[in-house]
C-alpha cells in the first residue's frame, strides 16, 4: 500500500464522517423540534399522540378545520393544474424566442414570500383593485358574488375563490417546472410514430397511451406538491379568508396559550392532535411526490430542447393568447402591491373617498412611522437571518447531496434513498409546528434562549435546506466523472482537480440554491410569526403582517404595509433574477 | 374522392419540396403497385426521408401531388394539411420508436385494431414474435433490446396493424452488415406473406437489391 492509497483511504473516511454527520446534524435540527412539541404537549394535556388523534373528532371545530383544509387544497390542486397545463404546452411546444423570459417570469410566484402574495391578492381584490374595477367583489361578496352566496347558501365564497386563485398563482411555476421539460425535450418522433399506427389514431387513443405515461407522472407530482404546500398555506389563508380556518392556521392561532402547564390544556389537545393528523396527511402526500418523482424522472430524456421546438414550428395565435393571459395572471397581483403601495385613499364622508398617488408610504414605512420597528430594521434583521441561514444550508445541504452522491455511486441505493428521502421530510412538517415545535421545545428545556436573537433561523435551515438538496444532488450526478480523471491525469493537485471537475460544473447550481436559499428565507412567515412574536426581531414579512393588522382608520395604514410589502418582493425578485442567470438551460426539475 | 381502376397503389406526379429558401427536390414522379416492394437508392441528405413523411402525411405537400390508392380505388390525396391515416400508411422510422413506459407486448399492442384484454397481450405478442425469431421477449423491457432486437419489434408492430403501404426510412442503416443481411430477407418474406406493399428508401445498393422487387435511383424520378 503506497502514501497515496493510505492518504486515499483517510481522506475517504473523512469524507464519510462529514457526510455521516451533516446527515445527523440535519436529521436533529429537523426532528428535535416535531419531538420537543409532542413531548410538551403530551405531558401539559396528560394524553398519548394516539389516544389525541383518536379524539380529534370529538371537537367538531377540528374536523371543520380538516374539511376546509382537504377542500381548499384539493381546489388548489385542480386549478392550478387547468391553469398551469395549457400554458406548460404552449411554452414547451412552441418556438418562440421569448420563451426563457416567460418561463422565468411564471416562475416568480413561487419565490415570492407568501406575505406579499397574501397582499398582492388583497390589492387585486380590495375597493380600487383589478377584480373589483371590472365588478368582481371577492372581499366584501357584493354583486355577482354575493348573489353566488345567497343562492347556493354558500358562505364567502369570494374568499374562497381568492385563496383558491392565490394558491393557483402561488404554486403555477410548480406546473411549469414539473411538466414543460418532459413536453419541451419529447421526441417528436414519438408522436408521428404514434398516429401512424392503430394504437394512436385518435386523440383519445395518444391521450391514453402517449400523453397521460408521458406527463402524467409529472401533472400528478405538480398536483400532490400543491396540494401539500396549500394544506400547510398559512399566510394566505390568514389574510384572504378570515372567517374560516386550515389545520395550519387554528394551530398557529392557538399556539400562544399551548405547552403551559395548567393553562388551556384545551388548546394544547387541539394543537397535539391537529398535528399529528396534519403530518400524517403530509406524509402521506410527500411519499406519493417521491414516487411520482421517481416514475418521472425514469421517463424523460429524449432530444435536445432546441431540435424539439424547431420541429414544432412556431407559436400558434392560441399559444399567443394563452401565455400572455398567464403572464397577466402572475404580473397582476405584483403590480398590484406596487401601484397600492402610491395611492393613499382617505375618506371624506358619506362612504365618499379621495384619492392621491405620493411616496409617503414608502418614506412612513422606511421610517416606522407606523410600527415598532421600522422597515430598514426589518430590512436589517431580515438579511441578518437570510445570510446565516445560507451560511449554514448551503454547506449543510451540499454535504448531504455530496453523500446521497457518493452512496449511490457506492451502490449503496438503498441507504441513498433513505437520506434522500429524509432530507425532504421537513416540507411534510408545517412551518407552523416548526416554530411551536422551537418554541415549546425551549420552553420545556431552556426558556433563557428566548433572547437568542438568531433563534429564528433555525427553522430557515430546516425550511431552506431540503431545497439545497433537491438542487444540488441533480447537479453532482449530472457531472461526468471522465473530467476530474482528466485532471488528475493531467497531474493538478487535489484541489485543482475538485475545482475544475468538480466546482466549475457546481457553481451555476451553488449560485441557484443560495439565491433561493436567501429568498425563502427573507419571506419565511409562519415560522417567524410564531417566534418573532415572542421578541422583537421583526423580519419584513412580520413587519408587513404587523401593519395590516393595525385598524385602517389611519389611510396611511394599509399603503405603509403594501409599499414594505414591495420593499421584501424587490429583494426577493432580485435573487430570483440571479437564480435564474445561472440555472441551466432546460433545467426544470427539482423547483 | 376519386376513383382509381388499376393496379396502382402509389402515384406522385411533379411533387417539390423546399424548406424556407432551400430546395430539396423538384419535379419528382414515381408510381408504384399494389404488393410491390421498391428500394429507392439515393445518397445521404437527398431527401429521401422528407419523401416518406410526405407520403404518409407528416409533412404538408405544396406542389404537385401524392395519390395513396385504397383498395377499393378510392384516391386519398395528401395536400397542404398533415394528415395521417394508420390504416392506410405506416412507417418505420431510421432509428427504433419505441415507447418506454411500456414492454414489447405493450408497444406491440399498439398496432393492433383491437387490441386484446391486459392479460392475454403477452401470449397475442408472442405469436407474432415468434415471427421475428423473438420468442420469449414479450415481456421484456424494450432498454434490454439491442438496435436489431428493438427495430424487428417495430416491424412487427408496423405490420400488425396492416397497413396497405409501408414505408421504411432505412431502418437497418445502424445495423452491422450481417444482421442487416438477416432482417432485410426477413422483412421481405413477412412483407410478400401479408401482401403489403413497402417503399424501402436507402443508400445502401446490397441492401436495395436484397429487400426489393424494383430499385429506382433517386436521381432517376426527380428533375
Amino acid at each position: 500500500m503506497n502514501c497515496f492509497s493510505i492518504e486515499k483511504k483517510y481522506f475517504n473516511y473523512l469524507k464519510g464522517l462529514i457526510g455521516a454527520s451533516a446527515v445527523i446534524i440535519f436529521a436533529i435540527i429537523s426532528f428535535a423540534p416535531l419531538f420537543f412539541a409532542i413531548e410538551r404537549l403530551q405531558m401539559v394535556t396528560g394524553v398519548s399522540v394516539i389516544s389525541a388523534m383518536s379524539s380529534f373528532a370529538d371537537r367538531p371545530a377540528n374536523l371543520d378545520s380538516l374539511t376546509f383544509t382537504f377542500v381548499e387544497a384539493s381546489f388548489s390542486a385542480v386549478v392550478t393544474v387547468l391553469i398551469g397545463l395549457p400554458i406548460a404546452w404552449h411554452l414547451a411546444r412552441s418556438e418562440w424566442k421569448h420563451v426563457r423570459l416567460a418561463r422565468a417570469l411564471l416562475a416568480v410566484p413561487f419565490v415570492t414570500p407568501a406575505i406579499v402574495a397574501a397582499m398582492g391578492f388583497l390589492a387585486l381584490i380590495s375597493e380600487g383593485g383589478i377584480l373589483w374595477s371590472i365588478g368582481i367583489d371577492l372581499r366584501l361578496e357584493s354583486g355577482l358574488i354575493g348573489t353566488i352566496s345567497d343562492i347556493f347558501g354558500w358562505q364567502h365564497p369570494g374568499h374562497f375563490i381568492a385563496l383558491i386563485l392565490a394558491h393557483a398563482w402561488f404554486n403555477l411555476s410548480l406546473v411549469i417546472r414539473f411538466v414543460e421539460p418532459p413536453l419541451a425535450t419529447f421526441d417528436p418522433r414519438w408522436e408521428e410514430q404514434l398516429s401512424l399506427l392503430p394504437g394512436g389514431n385518435s386523440r383519445i387513443n395518444r391521450l391514453r397511451n402517449l400523453w397521460i405515461p408521458f406527463i402524467g407522472p409529472a401533472v400528478l407530482c405538480a398536483a400532490a406538491m400543491t396540494f401539500l404546500f396549500s394544506f400547510t398555506s398559512f399566510a394566505l389563508v390568514k389574510w384572504l379568508t378570515p372567517f374560516s380556518e386550515t389545520m395550519e392556521s387554528s394551530m398557529a392561532n392557538m399556539g400562544g396559550a399551548a405547552g403551559i402547564m395548567g393553562y388551556r390544556v384545551d388548546a394544547s389537545l387541539v394543537i397535539l392532535s391537529t398535528s399529528a393528523i396534519q403530518f400524517l396527511i403530509l406524509m402521506l402526500t410527500l411519499i406519493l411526490i417521491t414516487l411520482l418523482q421517481r416514475r418521472n424522472n425514469s421517463r424523460v430524456s429524449m432530444i435536445s430542447e432546441n431540435v424539439a421546438r424547431h420541429n414544432r414550428g412556431k407559436l400558434s395565435y392560441v399559444g399567443k393568447g394563452t401565455l400572455f393571459l398567464g403572464l397577466v395572471f402572475t404580473l397582476a397581483p405584483m403590480i398590484s402591491i406596487f401601484v397600492a403601495s402610491f395611492r393613499i385613499r382617505s375618506s371624506i364622508g358619506n362612504g365618499q373617498f379621495t384619492e392621491r398617488f405620493s411616496f409617503d408610504a414608502w418614506v412612513a414605512a422606511w421610517q416606522g412611522d407606523l410600527s415598532y420597528v421600522s422597515a430598514s430594521e426589518a430590512l436589517t434583521n431580515s438579511l441578518i437571518y437570510a445570510i446565516v441561514t445560507l451560511l449554514i444550508s448551503l454547506p449543510l445541504g451540499w454535504i448531504i447531496s455530496s453523500t446521497i452522491h457518493s452512496l449511490e455511486k457506492s451502490n449503496n441505493v438503498k441507504l441513498a434513498k433513505i437520506v434522500d428521502v429524509m432530507s425532504m421530510l421537513p416540507l411534510a412538517i408545517s412551518a407552523v409546528m416548526v416554530g411551536l415545535g422551537i418554541l415549546l421545545g425551549i420552553l420545556r428545556y431552556n426558556s433563557s434562549l428566548f433572547g437568542f436573537f438568531l433563534l429564528p433561523v433555525l427553522p430557515h435551515i430546516m425550511l431552506t435546506t431540503p431545497f439545497v438538496v433537491r438542487i444540488m444532488t441533480p447537479a453532482m450526478r449530472a457531472i461526468d466523472p471522465v473530467f476530474e480523471q482528466q485532471a488528475r491525469l493531467l497531474n493538478l493537485n487535489p484541489i485543482q482537480c475538485w475545482w475544475h471537475g468538480r466546482f466549475s460544473f457546481l457553481r451555476g447550481p451553488a449560485i441557484v440554491a443560495a439565491s433561493l436559499t436567501l429568498a425563502f428565507s427573507l419571506g419565511e412567515f409562519g415560522a417567524s410569526w410564531i417566534l418573532v412574536r415572542t421578541g422583537s426581531w421583526d423580519t419584513l414579512s412580520i413587519l408587513v403582517d404587523q401593519l395590516m393588522s393595525r385598524p385602517k382608520f389611519d389611510p396611511m395604514v394599509q399603503p405603509v404595509a403594501m409599499a414594505t410589502a414591495s420593499m421584501l418582493m424587490m429583494l426577493t425578485f432580485t435573487l430570483f433574477v440571479i437564480a435564474e442567470r445561472f440555472r441551466p438551460k432546460g433545467d426544470g426539475g427539482g423547483i | 374522392m376519386e376513383q382509381n381502376n388499376d393496379d396502382t397503389i402509389l402515384k406522385i406526379e411533379k411533387l417539390a419540396k423546399s424548406f424556407g429558401q432551400t430546395n430539396i427536390f423538384s419535379e419528382m414522379n414515381l408510381e408504384m403497385y399494389n404488393g410491390e416492394i421498391i428500394a429507392l437508392l439515393g445518397p445521404s441528405g437527398c431527401g429521401k426521408s422528407t419523401l416518406l413523411r410526405m407520403i404518409c402525411g407528416l409533412e404538408t405537400v405544396e406542389e404537385g401531388s401524392i395519390d395513396v390508392i385504397e383498395s377499393d380505388g378510392n384516391i386519398i390525396t395528401r395536400d397542404n394539411a398533415k394528415n395521417v391515416d394508420a390504416k392506410l400508411v405506416g412507417l418505420i422510422f431510421q432509428k427504433p420508436v419505441l415507447f418506454p413506459h411500456l414492454n414489447v407486448a405493450g408497444n406491440i399492442m399498439l398496432g393492433m385494431n383491437n387490441p386484446p384484454a391486459k392479460k392475454l397481450q403477452k401470449k397475442v405478442a408472442e405469436k407474432y414474435l415468434n415471427d421475428v425469431g423473438l420468442s420469449g421477449f414479450s415481456g421484456n423491457n424494450i432498454e434490454t433490446l439491442s438496435g436489431g432486437e428493438a427495430q424487428r419489434v417495430c416491424l412487427i408492430r408496423a405490420l400488425i396493424s396492416e397497413p396497405k403501404l409501408l414505408l421504411l426510412d432505412e431502418p437497418f442503416s445502424a445495423l452491422d452488415v450481417k444482421s442487416r443481411r438477416k432482417i432485410a430477407l426477413e422483412t421481405k418474406q413477412l412483407l410478400k406473406q401479408k401482401g403489403i406493399s413497402a417503399l424501402h428508401v436507402t443508400h445502401d445498393p446490397e441492401e436495395a437489391e436484397l429487400i426489393s422487387d424494383r430499385v429506382i435511383n433517386w436521381q432517376d424520378i426527380v428533375e
